[in-house]
Protein backbone atom coordinates (compact mmCIF):
# COMPACT_ATOMS: atom_id res chain seq x y z
CA UNK A 1 0.00 0.00 0.00
CA UNK A 2 1.43 3.41 -0.98
CA UNK A 3 1.86 6.19 1.59
CA UNK A 4 -1.10 8.33 0.37
CA UNK A 5 -3.32 5.20 0.58
CA UNK A 6 -2.10 4.47 4.09
CA UNK A 7 -2.83 8.04 5.13
CA UNK A 8 -6.30 7.85 3.64
CA UNK A 9 -7.07 4.61 5.50
CA UNK A 10 -5.75 6.15 8.73
CA UNK A 11 -8.01 9.18 8.30
CA UNK A 12 -11.01 6.95 7.52
CA UNK A 13 -10.40 4.88 10.65
CA UNK A 14 -9.97 8.05 12.72
CA UNK A 15 -13.28 9.38 11.35
CA UNK A 16 -14.98 6.07 12.20
CA UNK A 17 -13.84 6.22 15.84
CA UNK A 18 -14.63 9.92 16.01
CA UNK A 19 -18.19 8.99 15.00
CA UNK A 20 -18.32 6.19 17.57
CA UNK A 21 -17.20 8.60 20.30
CA UNK A 22 -19.85 11.14 19.28
CA UNK A 23 -22.58 8.54 19.85
CA UNK A 24 -22.54 8.79 23.67
CA UNK A 25 -25.88 10.64 23.95
CA UNK A 26 -27.50 7.85 21.91
CA UNK A 27 -25.77 5.13 23.91
CA UNK A 28 -27.09 6.63 27.16
CA UNK A 29 -30.59 6.60 25.73
CA UNK A 30 -30.46 3.09 24.28
CA UNK A 31 -29.12 1.46 27.41
CA UNK A 32 -32.35 1.25 29.47
CA UNK A 33 -34.63 0.84 26.43
CA UNK A 34 -32.63 -2.11 25.08
CA UNK A 35 -32.50 -3.70 28.54
CA UNK A 36 -36.27 -3.30 28.84
CA UNK A 37 -36.78 -4.79 25.37
CA UNK A 38 -34.64 -7.84 26.19
CA UNK A 39 -36.53 -8.34 29.43
CA UNK A 40 -39.95 -7.91 27.78
CA UNK A 41 -39.02 -10.26 24.92
CA UNK A 42 -37.95 -12.96 27.34
CA UNK A 43 -41.23 -12.56 29.24
CA UNK A 44 -43.19 -12.67 25.96
CA UNK A 45 -41.69 -16.08 25.25
CA UNK A 46 -39.40 -15.01 22.41
CA UNK A 47 -36.34 -16.56 24.18
CA UNK A 48 -33.08 -14.69 24.66
CA UNK A 49 -31.85 -15.84 21.25
CA UNK A 50 -35.05 -14.57 19.59
CA UNK A 51 -34.80 -11.22 21.38
CA UNK A 52 -31.21 -10.76 20.28
CA UNK A 53 -32.01 -11.88 16.72
CA UNK A 54 -34.78 -9.26 16.56
CA UNK A 55 -32.42 -6.48 17.66
CA UNK A 56 -29.66 -7.69 15.33
CA UNK A 57 -31.91 -7.71 12.25
CA UNK A 58 -34.60 -5.05 12.82
CA UNK A 59 -32.82 -2.34 14.90
CA UNK A 60 -35.93 -0.17 15.34
CA UNK A 61 -37.15 0.25 18.93
CA UNK A 62 -40.83 1.13 18.56
CA UNK A 63 -41.65 -1.59 16.05
CA UNK A 64 -39.72 -4.17 18.08
CA UNK A 65 -41.88 -3.44 21.15
CA UNK A 66 -45.01 -3.54 18.97
CA UNK A 67 -43.89 -6.87 17.52
CA UNK A 68 -43.70 -8.35 21.02
CA UNK A 69 -47.21 -7.20 21.88
CA UNK A 70 -48.63 -8.51 18.61
CA UNK A 71 -46.89 -11.89 18.84
CA UNK A 72 -47.97 -12.26 22.47
CA UNK A 73 -51.55 -11.42 21.53
CA UNK A 74 -51.59 -14.07 18.79
CA UNK A 75 -52.15 -11.60 15.94
CA UNK A 76 -51.85 -13.03 12.40
CA UNK A 77 -48.32 -12.88 11.01
CA UNK A 78 -49.30 -10.78 7.96
CA UNK A 79 -51.09 -8.23 10.17
CA UNK A 80 -48.12 -8.16 12.58
CA UNK A 81 -45.74 -7.44 9.70
CA UNK A 82 -47.95 -4.70 8.26
CA UNK A 83 -48.41 -2.93 11.61
CA UNK A 84 -44.69 -3.01 12.38
CA UNK A 85 -43.79 -1.72 8.91
CA UNK A 86 -46.41 1.02 9.21
CA UNK A 87 -44.68 2.10 12.43
CA UNK A 88 -41.43 2.43 10.50
CA UNK A 89 -42.84 4.36 7.53
CA UNK A 90 -41.51 7.57 9.11
CA UNK A 91 -38.00 6.39 8.18
CA UNK A 92 -38.81 7.28 4.56
CA UNK A 93 -38.16 10.97 5.28
CA UNK A 94 -34.79 10.39 6.97
CA UNK A 95 -32.81 9.51 3.84
CA UNK A 96 -33.74 12.58 1.79
CA UNK A 97 -33.19 14.95 4.76
CA UNK A 98 -29.79 13.47 5.54
CA UNK A 99 -28.76 13.36 1.88
CA UNK A 100 -29.14 17.12 1.75
CA UNK A 101 -26.30 17.41 4.29
CA UNK A 102 -23.98 14.78 2.82
CA UNK A 103 -21.25 15.51 0.31
CA UNK A 104 -21.46 13.57 -2.98
CA UNK A 105 -19.22 10.62 -3.82
CA UNK A 106 -19.96 7.88 -1.31
CA UNK A 107 -22.63 5.79 -3.00
CA UNK A 108 -20.93 2.45 -2.28
CA UNK A 109 -21.33 2.96 1.45
CA UNK A 110 -25.02 3.90 1.39
CA UNK A 111 -26.32 0.32 1.83
CA UNK A 112 -24.38 0.06 5.12
CA UNK A 113 -25.25 3.56 6.31
CA UNK A 114 -28.96 2.99 5.62
CA UNK A 115 -29.17 0.01 7.98
CA UNK A 116 -28.38 2.06 11.08
CA UNK A 117 -30.55 5.08 10.31
CA UNK A 118 -32.72 5.06 13.45
CA UNK A 119 -34.57 8.09 14.89
CA UNK A 120 -31.71 8.97 17.21
CA UNK A 121 -28.88 8.34 14.71
CA UNK A 122 -30.71 10.43 12.12
CA UNK A 123 -31.21 13.32 14.56
CA UNK A 124 -27.65 13.39 15.84
CA UNK A 125 -26.12 13.05 12.38
CA UNK A 126 -28.31 15.87 11.04
CA UNK A 127 -26.72 18.27 13.51
CA UNK A 128 -23.12 17.09 13.21
CA UNK A 129 -22.41 15.56 9.82
CA UNK A 130 -22.07 18.88 7.97
CA UNK A 131 -19.09 19.75 10.22
CA UNK A 132 -17.21 16.58 9.24
CA UNK A 133 -14.81 16.80 6.24
CA UNK A 134 -16.69 15.73 3.10
CA UNK A 135 -14.62 12.62 2.37
CA UNK A 136 -14.94 11.31 5.95
CA UNK A 137 -18.66 11.88 6.50
CA UNK A 138 -19.82 8.36 5.73
CA UNK A 139 -17.07 6.75 7.85
CA UNK A 140 -18.02 9.07 10.72
CA UNK A 141 -21.67 8.09 10.23
CA UNK A 142 -20.79 4.39 10.21
CA UNK A 143 -18.86 4.83 13.48
CA UNK A 144 -21.84 6.59 15.06
CA UNK A 145 -24.20 3.86 13.87
CA UNK A 146 -21.92 1.00 14.92
CA UNK A 147 -21.66 2.23 18.52
CA UNK A 148 -25.44 2.75 18.71
CA UNK A 149 -26.07 -0.67 17.13
CA UNK A 150 -23.67 -2.54 19.41
CA UNK A 151 -25.25 -0.89 22.46
CA UNK A 152 -28.73 -1.81 21.24
CA UNK A 153 -27.84 -5.45 20.51
CA UNK A 154 -25.58 -5.89 23.56
CA UNK A 155 -28.08 -4.53 26.04
CA UNK A 156 -30.96 -6.46 24.45
CA UNK A 157 -28.95 -9.59 25.09
CA UNK A 158 -28.12 -8.45 28.64
CA UNK A 159 -31.78 -7.65 29.27
CA UNK A 160 -32.93 -11.04 28.01
CA UNK A 161 -30.41 -12.86 30.19
CA UNK A 162 -30.37 -10.77 33.35
CA UNK A 163 -32.54 -7.70 32.86
CA UNK A 164 -34.66 -8.35 35.93
CA UNK A 165 -31.58 -8.60 38.14
CA UNK A 166 -29.96 -5.47 36.66
CA UNK A 167 -33.09 -3.33 37.09
CA UNK A 168 -33.63 -4.66 40.65
CA UNK A 169 -30.03 -3.78 41.57
CA UNK A 170 -30.09 -0.37 39.86
CA UNK A 171 -33.74 0.81 39.93
CA UNK A 172 -32.81 4.42 39.12
CA UNK A 173 -31.34 3.32 35.79
CA UNK A 174 -34.65 2.98 33.97
CA UNK A 175 -36.16 6.32 35.01
CA UNK A 176 -33.02 8.42 34.82
CA UNK A 177 -31.68 7.23 31.51
CA UNK A 178 -35.12 7.14 29.90
CA UNK A 179 -34.96 10.95 30.08
CA UNK A 180 -31.98 10.93 27.73
CA UNK A 181 -34.09 10.28 24.59
CA UNK A 182 -36.26 13.45 24.84
CA UNK A 183 -33.17 15.30 26.10
CA UNK A 184 -31.27 14.26 22.99
CA UNK A 185 -34.01 15.43 20.61
CA UNK A 186 -34.35 18.77 22.43
CA UNK A 187 -30.58 19.37 22.49
CA UNK A 188 -30.34 18.68 18.75
CA UNK A 189 -33.28 20.95 18.04
CA UNK A 190 -31.71 23.82 20.00
CA UNK A 191 -28.42 23.45 18.13
CA UNK A 192 -29.98 23.14 14.66
CA UNK A 193 -32.81 25.62 14.67
CA UNK A 194 -32.17 29.01 13.01
CA UNK A 195 -34.22 32.08 12.11
CA UNK A 196 -35.29 30.64 8.76
CA UNK A 197 -36.51 27.33 10.21
CA UNK A 198 -38.23 28.70 13.35
CA UNK A 199 -41.72 29.28 11.90
CA UNK A 200 -41.70 26.03 9.85
CA UNK A 201 -40.71 24.12 13.02
CA UNK A 202 -43.56 25.76 14.97
CA UNK A 203 -45.98 24.78 12.18
CA UNK A 204 -44.58 21.24 12.25
CA UNK A 205 -45.05 21.08 16.04
CA UNK A 206 -48.66 22.22 15.66
CA UNK A 207 -49.36 19.58 13.00
CA UNK A 208 -47.57 16.90 14.98
CA UNK A 209 -49.36 17.90 18.20
CA UNK A 210 -52.72 17.67 16.45
CA UNK A 211 -52.00 14.12 15.26
CA UNK A 212 -50.74 13.13 18.72
CA UNK A 213 -53.94 14.52 20.23
CA UNK A 214 -55.91 12.41 17.72
CA UNK A 215 -53.92 9.36 18.93
CA UNK A 216 -52.31 8.98 15.48
CA UNK A 217 -48.78 8.84 16.86
CA UNK A 218 -46.98 7.49 13.87
CA UNK A 219 -48.61 9.84 11.38
CA UNK A 220 -47.55 12.79 13.52
CA UNK A 221 -43.95 12.45 12.29
CA UNK A 222 -45.01 12.41 8.64
CA UNK A 223 -47.33 15.38 9.31
CA UNK A 224 -44.40 17.36 10.73
CA UNK A 225 -42.21 16.44 7.76
CA UNK A 226 -44.85 17.77 5.38
CA UNK A 227 -46.13 20.81 7.33
CA UNK A 228 -42.68 22.28 8.07
CA UNK A 229 -41.21 22.46 4.54
CA UNK A 230 -44.60 23.45 3.09
CA UNK A 231 -44.71 26.43 5.48
CA UNK A 232 -41.14 27.31 4.51
CA UNK A 233 -41.98 27.18 0.79
CA UNK A 234 -45.05 29.39 1.31
CA UNK A 235 -43.05 31.91 3.35
CA UNK A 236 -40.27 31.87 0.77
CA UNK A 237 -42.70 32.53 -2.07
CA UNK A 238 -44.34 35.45 -0.20
CA UNK A 239 -41.04 37.02 0.87
CA UNK B 1 -39.52 -18.95 19.00
CA UNK B 2 -41.96 -20.32 16.40
CA UNK B 3 -41.42 -20.46 12.65
CA UNK B 4 -44.12 -17.79 12.23
CA UNK B 5 -42.32 -15.41 14.60
CA UNK B 6 -39.05 -15.98 12.77
CA UNK B 7 -40.71 -15.23 9.44
CA UNK B 8 -42.36 -12.06 10.80
CA UNK B 9 -39.08 -10.78 12.25
CA UNK B 10 -37.23 -11.45 8.99
CA UNK B 11 -39.83 -9.70 6.82
CA UNK B 12 -40.02 -6.71 9.21
CA UNK B 13 -36.21 -6.47 9.21
CA UNK B 14 -36.08 -6.52 5.41
CA UNK B 15 -38.96 -4.03 5.06
CA UNK B 16 -37.45 -1.64 7.62
CA UNK B 17 -34.12 -1.77 5.82
CA UNK B 18 -35.72 -0.97 2.47
CA UNK B 19 -37.69 1.92 4.03
CA UNK B 20 -34.36 3.38 5.09
CA UNK B 21 -32.22 2.50 2.09
CA UNK B 22 -34.34 3.25 -0.97
CA UNK B 23 -35.20 6.90 -0.13
CA UNK B 24 -31.56 7.52 0.90
CA UNK B 25 -30.21 6.07 -2.34
CA UNK B 26 -32.71 7.86 -4.57
CA UNK B 27 -32.32 11.25 -2.92
CA UNK B 28 -28.52 10.99 -2.67
CA UNK B 29 -28.35 10.59 -6.45
CA UNK B 30 -30.87 13.26 -7.36
CA UNK B 31 -29.88 15.94 -4.82
CA UNK B 32 -26.25 16.12 -5.82
CA UNK B 33 -26.69 18.17 -8.94
CA UNK B 34 -26.34 21.93 -8.71
CA UNK B 35 -29.44 23.43 -10.30
CA UNK B 36 -31.42 26.12 -8.49
CA UNK B 37 -34.36 23.74 -8.15
CA UNK B 38 -32.33 21.07 -6.39
CA UNK B 39 -30.84 23.68 -4.05
CA UNK B 40 -34.37 24.66 -2.97
CA UNK B 41 -35.26 20.98 -2.64
CA UNK B 42 -32.11 20.43 -0.59
CA UNK B 43 -33.04 23.18 1.86
CA UNK B 44 -36.64 21.95 2.03
CA UNK B 45 -35.38 18.48 3.01
CA UNK B 46 -33.06 20.01 5.61
CA UNK B 47 -36.01 21.88 7.12
CA UNK B 48 -38.06 18.67 7.00
CA UNK B 49 -35.28 17.00 9.02
CA UNK B 50 -35.37 19.68 11.73
CA UNK B 51 -39.19 19.43 11.82
CA UNK B 52 -39.00 15.64 12.22
CA UNK B 53 -36.65 16.08 15.19
CA UNK B 54 -39.15 18.49 16.75
CA UNK B 55 -41.91 15.91 16.24
CA UNK B 56 -39.74 13.14 17.69
CA UNK B 57 -39.20 15.33 20.76
CA UNK B 58 -42.95 15.79 21.19
CA UNK B 59 -43.34 12.03 20.77
CA UNK B 60 -40.79 11.08 23.36
CA UNK B 61 -41.43 13.55 26.16
CA UNK B 62 -43.62 12.31 29.00
CA UNK B 63 -44.13 13.02 32.69
CA UNK B 64 -41.74 10.95 34.83
CA UNK B 65 -42.98 8.62 37.56
CA UNK B 66 -43.38 10.28 40.96
CA UNK B 67 -45.86 11.92 43.27
CA UNK B 68 -47.22 14.56 43.28
CA UNK B 69 -47.54 15.09 39.50
CA UNK B 70 -46.74 18.80 39.89
CA UNK B 71 -43.33 17.91 41.30
CA UNK B 72 -42.74 15.43 38.48
CA UNK B 73 -43.65 18.16 35.98
CA UNK B 74 -41.26 20.57 37.71
CA UNK B 75 -38.48 17.96 37.54
CA UNK B 76 -39.09 17.42 33.83
CA UNK B 77 -39.30 21.15 33.05
CA UNK B 78 -36.15 22.01 35.01
CA UNK B 79 -34.20 19.23 33.31
CA UNK B 80 -35.39 20.23 29.83
CA UNK B 81 -34.46 23.88 30.50
CA UNK B 82 -31.02 22.67 31.59
CA UNK B 83 -30.64 20.66 28.35
CA UNK B 84 -31.67 23.63 26.20
CA UNK B 85 -29.49 26.14 28.07
CA UNK B 86 -26.31 24.05 28.03
CA UNK B 87 -26.80 22.96 24.40
CA UNK B 88 -27.35 26.57 23.34
CA UNK B 89 -24.46 28.00 25.34
CA UNK B 90 -21.90 25.34 24.36
CA UNK B 91 -23.30 24.47 20.93
CA UNK B 92 -22.82 20.84 21.93
CA UNK B 93 -25.86 18.54 22.18
CA UNK B 94 -23.90 15.83 24.01
CA UNK B 95 -23.02 18.16 26.89
CA UNK B 96 -26.63 19.32 27.03
CA UNK B 97 -27.87 15.74 27.34
CA UNK B 98 -25.37 14.91 30.08
CA UNK B 99 -26.25 18.06 32.06
CA UNK B 100 -29.95 17.29 31.67
CA UNK B 101 -29.58 13.70 32.86
CA UNK B 102 -27.57 14.91 35.85
CA UNK B 103 -30.26 17.47 36.72
CA UNK B 104 -32.99 14.84 36.26
CA UNK B 105 -31.17 12.35 38.50
CA UNK B 106 -30.29 14.83 41.25
CA UNK B 107 -33.62 16.66 41.36
CA UNK B 108 -35.35 14.22 43.79
CA UNK B 109 -32.36 14.47 46.15
CA UNK B 110 -32.68 18.25 46.34
CA UNK B 111 -36.26 18.12 47.61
Amino acid sequence: MSTPDKDRVKRDIAAYFHGAAASYPIVLGYLPVALAFGLAAEEAGLTSLGATFTSVTVFAGASQFALLGLLEGGTQIAVTVLICLALNVRHIVYGPSLSARLAPGGQKMLPFVAFGLTDEVFSLSMSRVAHIPAKRQLFWLLGLESAAYLTWVGFTWAGAFGGKLILEMLPFLKTTFSFSIPALFLALLVVMIDRESLIPVLAACLASGLFLWLQLKNLSIIAAAIAGPTTWLVLRRNA
Amino acid sequence: MTQGSLLAITVIALGTYLLRYLPLRTSYRSLHTSTNRTMVLNRAFEIAGICVIAALFLHSVSLPEGRPPSLAALRLTASLIMVAAISHAWKNPGMGVLAGILCFALFPLLL
